[in-house]
């Protein structure tokens, strides 16, 4: 590490260390566990693009599929449900292969004219087939106490494990996408992942049965203690003393984050170690090959296809490690809160910020900005507040500046963004090798 | 003096130079056609005397007007028309559309007039004037993009090879209408691959070889000269 | 009779509104093809553009309305509309002239241009939901039925109505007449043909002595009047939700892809396709097949190929299949 990346690091810790002397040492560890998180989110988005050029505007819903996940594997299931419809649920599944076996089938079997039309009646035909049994399966779930339950739960497993289990999903999700997407230019790729998040929100979000849908999932397990245990725990009663602490409720969260802060750590430390080997290797140098030149990789029989989806999918499953690890902090799954400004683009900003290519870059990128979009509501709320300050208290003006307050971190955002394109289009961490030309065109 | 005299010109696209010392001159009316092998410099040169390469040295002399610092577009009004060999036509816009095109910096009203003597030039651009210059043939997408820079009324007109990729047939259709191009008036600098047939209707000939001149005689003479003949005529 | 009962159903519920919302969206399109065929990027801010017009729109309406300004039985609105124009094209040219054209002076990659769009849409989001703030707005007066559902019930004679809002028709007559005006400008005027052969060929429209950033210019201009009127179209149709314009991009994207980017005629094909199969994918075709089937016939279900959440999954379905089988799309226009 070089001596710039060293002072930006310390400078970020400072800032941080600050808030926790002037807010509160919770705020700060609050603020540090999403950072954490944040910079995971950017590590997988800069694999894809700082390894391979790929502009992947759909970052949410991998984050998405990752927070339901954690749903899914942690929560017990639903007994009731299951008997309801397991039947139904089975039958579907059912048809769902004989669908996918006959589709296969008659690709092979019919001449190349007919491949197309054959396929998508058979896939229509499908499609009612399955709604047949689904229909009455997904009605009987949702009817059985829907103001608590209502879906079908989950696996009951240790909810760690849903961590790399939500990679390996954002990871399948994203092969299915790369497969499809990943051949075009740039630009179309990005509104077709943006795209595909969209539809995969709006499954999370619709689709009750699985995820309680705008009810949210609330009650997730976690992996660190719960703070009403903590407080009435001797052990823990004393220990907070020990350190002087006066409440013991505000020891007990900080005690609590900073568990969550121990693993998130470590699980940004796996990845990184993980992401920088793999920059560092053979592999992680043809990438970039290929990213600077794809033509000319691709005349030397790289199969440049192959590697961008491989590519595309670990960033995807980083993106769903990190889903995986937010939902677990919330302890609840709200699937209205997945917008793109705060899950996609904000995630590129930091990327940008950081550096495009640098995995320290990313995680800086991570920290900073999220420390920038979170603060800027208390910051927009006090500069609103003085500027409006000479208007008088019931300006009507001065009350509706200081009501949009909290919006100037998107202006915030924005200018940022531009202003690193623009002046430092490198980033604060430039990558490690000399000429970044994913930025000219090739003429 | 020349009606066109590029004198001296060296230099190249960044690192190294192309062209060395290189001279081309053309007369008025006449034409003036720039042969040599592979990698000789020939388009570079043209591009030179056009205005899309930076010069390390060299002046281009128009008419008398010393127009070495102007840029591309610059020359256009200055009288110099340029063809360039391949996307040159706007390939969704029709043949009549491609002459307006051509004819954009005109601030005149004489534009019909000079469409329709592009028209009486390339009778079949007549034909299909409503037809989207993409769906021509070849030969006849050549003739829209001759069309098209002469609708400036240029002096001094520039092919970069127009007979790239075309039939023989029509490469000699071709040269016929660059020869009544230049019976109206018109000086033409032209760069060829076919070097036989180029040279054959030809008043001045000039051969490059690594960005060098030489040969310079009159095309006759060149097709003549032994060492040419065996060197790039093939004998 | 039931056959009768069946279409004014089908009309009312898919035909008229499909209808709007096409137009809507082939005004969007149009823009997006537009910047896509002449500034060779997709422009992520686009959806804020339309929703900076539309605001500006929304706010003078205001105004007019409290100084008891009517223009009735027409939307107010309709009024204030060439003021959000005015302002959508400021705001596009400052963004240009501070933002894109750096990059376009240095020739950078389309990748580029999408990022900075990004920032952008960042900045305009910003500035909407700080003046206007995010919740819905509603700024309509004026008629709100051409015909209403019952009085073309007795008109016709049937049990099922027709309504058609005023909204829907303005909408279907402002579009008529600005795609006319533009195929106008871009067939028969000097700028218009100078800019299809910008966007046809860059070089070769340099070498004819097209002026390049005048040729940006018009696009931007175009461009923003065209998102400034499709979003107040829109909001006079449905309400005006800040938010849903980063939503709205998705349909807007796919038909100018679908209709083949740079081409105009393209991208208002590809609107009403999209439009079409969203509504019509997404309609309940029980009542339908209840008045075409035999008498005591209903079918159990709703008959809904998707559930109505999924509308978007539509034109994300259509693009999907445009790109793998003819990226070049209907019109072949310029591909990757």
């Amino acid at each position: 590490m070089t001596k710039r990346v060293a002072l930006l690091y310390g400078l970020m810790c400072l800032v941080l260390i600050a808030i926790g002397f002037l807010q509160s040492w919770n705020v700060a560890f609050g603020i540090f566990n999403l950072c954490v998180i944040s910079a995971v989110m950017a590590l997988g988005v800069n694999m894809q693009w700082g390894y391979a050029g790929l502009f992947n505007v759909g970052v949410m819903g991998f984050t998405a599929l990752g927070g339901l996940t954690a749903v899914l594997i942690s929560m017990p299931p639903v007994a009731e449900a299951w008997s309801a419809a397991g039947g139904d649920i089975a039958l579907s599944l059912l048809s769902l292969a004989a669908t996918i076996v006959a589709v296969i089938y008659a690709r092979r079997a019919v001449p190349p004219v007919l491949k197309l039309p054959v396929t998508l009646v058979l896939l229509l035909a499908g499609y009612f087939l399955i709604g047949v049994f689904f229909g009455p399966a997904t009605d009987a779930i949702e009817s059985i106490d829907p103001a608590l339950s209502g879906y079908l739960g989950g696996a009951g497993l240790p909810v760690l494990i849903a961590w790399p289990i939500a990679g390996l999903v954002a990871a399948g999700a994203g092969w299915l996408i790369g497969r499809i997407a990943l051949g075009l230019r740039a630009d179309y790729l990005a509104i077709a992942t943006l795209g595909i998040s969209e539809i995969i929100i709006a499954i999370i979000k619709y689709e009750e049965w699985l995820s309680r849908g705008v009810k949210n999932v609330t009650g997730i397990p976690r992996p660190v203690p719960y703070e009403v245990d903590l407080i009435e725990s001797e052990w823990f009663i004393n220990l907070a003393h020990f350190f002087g602490a006066n409440e013991v409720s505000d020891a007990a969260g900080l005690f609590v984050k900073l568990c969550y802060a121990v693993l998130f750590v470590i699980v940004l430390a796996i990845i990184m170690w993980f992401a920088e080997r793999a920059l560092k290797s053979p592999w992680g140098r043809m990438m970039r090959a290929i990213r600077d030149n794809r033509d000319a990789a691709a005349a030397m029989g790289k199969d440049v296809k192959r590697r961008h989806l491989q590519t595309f999918v670990l960033g995807c499953a980083v993106c769903g490690i990190a889903g995986a690890m937010l939902t677990t902090l919330d302890g609840q799954l709200t699937p209205t809160s997945y917008i793109p400004l705060r899950y996609t683009f904000l995630i590129w900003v930091m990327v940008i910020l950081g550096g495009s290519g640098n995995n320290w870059g990313s995680i800086l990128g991570g920290f900073i900005i999220w420390f920038l979009w979170v603060e800027a509501e208390p910051f927009g709320n006090w500069f609103m507040s003085t500027i409006t300050a000479p208007l008088g208290d019931d300006s009507a003006l001065a009350q509706h500046l200081v009501a949009g307050a909290a919006y100037m971190r998107y202006l915030m955002m924005g200018a940022i963004l531009l202003i690193v394109m623009r002046f430092a289009p490198k980033g604060l961490i430039p990558e490690a090798t000399n000429r970044s030309t994913a930025m000219t065109r090739s003429s | 003096m020349s009606f066109l005299s590029a004198t001296g010109m060296t230099g190249g696209y960044g690192g190294s130079d192309i062209l060395h010392d290189c001279t081309i001159t053309v007369e008025k009316g006449e034409i003036a056609v720039v042969v040599g092998p592979n990698g000789a410099g020939k388009s570079t040169a043209m591009k030179a005397v056009f205005g899309m390469l930076n010069l390390r040295e060299g002046s281009i002399v128009l008419d008398g007007k010393d127009i070495t610092n102007l840029a591309p577009q610059e020359r256009v009004p200055e009288g110099m028309g340029f063809v360039p060999q391949n996307r040159n036509v706007f390939v969704s816009m029709t043949v009549e559309e491609n002459l307006d095109m051509g004819a954009f910096i005109r601030k005149d009203d004489k534009i019909e007039e000079t469409k329709q003597q592009i028209f009486d030039l390339f009778p079949i651009l007549g034909e299909k004037r409503n037809q989207p210059a993409g769906e021509l043939s070849g030969g006849q997408r050549q003739q829209v993009a001759v069309g098209r820079a002469l609708m400036t009324q240029p002096k001094l007109l520039m092919l970069d090879e127009p007979t790239a990729g075309v039939s023989p047939i029509v490469m000699d259709e071709l040269f016929d209408k660059i020869v009544e191009v230049a019976r109206t008036g018109v000086a033409i600098l032209m760069v060829e691959q076919n070097a036989r047939q180029a040279l054959e209707i030809a008043d001045h000939g000039f051969v490059l070889v690594q960005g060098r001149n030489r040969f310079t005689d009159t095309g006759e003479a060149l097709l003549a000269n032994e060492e040419v003949r065996r060197s790039f005529l093939g004998g | 009779m039931e056959i009768l009962n069946a279409l004014a159903l089908f009309t009312n519920f898919v035909v008229v509104p499909a209808t709007a919302y096409g137009a809507q969206l082939a005004l969007g399109a149009l823009g997006v093809t537009l910047i896509f065929g002449i500034l060779r990027f997709a422009n992520f801010a686009h959806g804020e553009l339309m929703s900076f017009g539309t605001m500006i729109t929304i706010l003078v309406t205001w105004f007019l309305q409290n100084m008891g300004v009517s223009i009735a039985p027409f939307p107010t609105a309709l009024l204030a509309l060439p003021i959000g124009v005015l302002a959508a094209i400021s705001m596009a040219l400052v963004m240009d002239r501070m933002v894109f054209r750096f990059y376009r002076k240095q020739r950078s990659n389309p990748i580029v241009f999408a990022i900075v769009s990004v920032g952008v849409m960042f900045l305009i989001a910003g500035i909407i939901r700080i003046v206007i703030g995010p919740a819905d707005q509603s700024f309509a007066d004026g008629e709100r039925f051409i015909i209403g559902a019952i009085d073309s019930r007795r008109a016709l004679g049937l049990d099922e109505g027709i309504a058609i809002k005023q909204s829907q028709l303005i909408t279907v007559v402002v579009t008529a007449i600005v795609v006319a005006w533009l195929f106008w400008f871009l067939q028969k005027t000097r700028s218009g043909k100078a800019m299809r052969a910008y966007s046809d060929d860059e070089d070769l429209a340099l070498l004819s002595g097209i002026n390049p950033e005048r040729v940006v210019m018009i696009c931007w201009v175009i461009a923003a009047a065209l998102a400034a009127i499709a979003g107040t179209l829109y909001g006079l149709d449905k309400t005006y939700k800040p938010f849903i314009f980063l939503q709205i991009l998705l349909p807007i994207f796919a038909a100018t892809i679908l209709g083949g980017i740079g081409q105009p005629v393209g991208a208002i094909l590809g609107a009403f396709i999209v439009a079409f199969s969203e509504v019509t994918v997404t309609y309940a075709f029980k009542k339908f097949l209840t008045y075409l089937g035999p008498t005591d016939w209903a079918p159990d279900g709703l008959v809904q190929l998707l559930s109505t959440d999924y509308k978007f999954a539509v034109s994300f379905i259509i693009l999907v299949a445009v790109l793998l089988i003819r990226p070049t799309g209907i019109i072949r226009g310029k591909v990757i």
